[in-house]
């Protein structure tokens, strides 16, 4: 599991890595990312939507309600151009803590 | 034996909804995208065998507890959420105004017929009584009307605010509502300063002066009271805010 300031700070990069496999809505998105983590990321589900407006608000986000399958209307969200360049800047700091942590981690094996 | 009610979906999200429903930090919107994830939650859960009432439980949990929901949706719709403070203060100090001022003047106009009526010799035993009498009277009304308006919006606050919303939506509503308002406003006027209007008139102009003047003494003490009291709480607030903020 998780703590709470990692998860906090990688909702963001992982709602945006996920829309970019497509337009989504809030419940699928919190499936696919506990699938893709094999459960290790859980997140009080309600939470995920005050981010997903916040990052609305700031445009790098679109949202529609429309009618699913079963006949209720849930609301999608999409990915906006603002929101790739977001990505793309995620992606590089994300990378340099990993690149650094696997680099040291290297280096004193016994750490494990 | 147990009785058992069969579970009703619906029944249960209405009362889930309920929880948030005075709540300025959910918009309509925000609540009918969480009832769809909660639905959506439910039909995957008892799609692996969980009973209805089962499922909704381990998935109203899962969306996290009602405080904390309402914290974080707080923090973006932070417009709403001050609209609503806003809104709240105004109500409080303008029920506080049309309260405190004609309760006040009653009850000051019942000391001074009170004292004029029980024959009270100011000339003789001077204005040090009087000017008690109309202070205890006034600290009488101010708590009074401050735990009036603490039952009104706090106590009953929930039920007062879902009293006067089905109000606010249509312009008879709203038309009834400035009606009310304008009837109490009246009343009140036409009581307070009437009372006054009528002591001048009927009272003797020498005890009419002694009664002005030991309620001018009293009013005195009060502002004193008061705008100290207030300097006060401005500081203990500021203190406390000061060193929440450092911690």
């Amino acid at each position: 599991m998780l703590t709470k300031e990692l998860v906090a700070a990688s909702t963001v990069p992982l709602v945006l890595s996920v829309l970019t496999e497509g337009e989504n809505y809030g419940y699928a998105l919190i499936q696919r990312v506990r699938e893709l983590s094999g459960g290790r990321i859980e997140w009080t589900e309600g939470m995920l939507y005050p981010v997903l407006h916040w990052m609305e608000k700031e445009e790098l986000i679109e949202s529609e309600w429309r009618e699913a399958e079963t006949g209720r209307k849930r609301k999608y969200y999409r990915l906006r151009k603002e929101g790739r360049k977001a990505l793309q800047e995620e992606k590089q700091q994300w990378m340099s803590v990993h690149e650094t942590l696997t680099k040291l981690w290297k280096q004193q094996p016994r750490l494990t | 034996m147990e009785t058992t009610t069969p579970f009703d979906l619906n029944q249960a999200i209405q009362r889930w909804r309920e929880n948030f429903a005075q709540s300025p930090a959910l918009r309509g919107e925000n609540l009918a995208e969480l009832e769809s994830h909660l639905r959506d939650s439910v039909a995957a859960l008892e799609a692996r065998g969980l009973s209805g009432a089962e499922a909704f439980l381990v998935a109203s949990r899962r969306m996290g507890n009602v405080a904390l929901l309402e914290t974080e949706f707080g923090k973006v719709n932070r417009s709403t959420v001050w609209l609503d403070r806003a809104l709240w203060m105004l109500i409080g100090l303008q029920v506080w105004q049309l309260i405190v001022s004609p309760v006040g003047a009653i009850s000051k106009s019942v000391v001074a017929l009170g004292l004029t009526g029980g024959r009270f010799d100011f000339f003789r035993h001077g204005l040090t009584i009087p000017t008690i009498l109309f202070a205890a009277v006034h600290l009488l009304t101010v708590a009074g009307c401050l735990v009036f308006c603490w039952w009104l919006f706090v106590r009953k606050g929930q039920s007062f605010a879902s009293r006067i919303e089905p109000f606010l939506h249509g312009w008879i509503g709203l038309v009834l509502i400035c009606g009310a308002l304008c009837l109490i406003l009246l009343t009140g006027s036409v009581v307070s300063y009437g009372s006054v209007v009528l002591q001048a008139k009927f009272m003797d102009p020498r005890t009419l002066g002694e009664i002005t003047r030991s309620q001018t003494y009293s009013n005195m003490f009060w502002w004193i009271t008061q705008t100290g009291g207030f300097i006060l709480l401005t500081l203990i607030l500021a203190r406390r805010r000061l060193r929440i903020a450092k911690a």
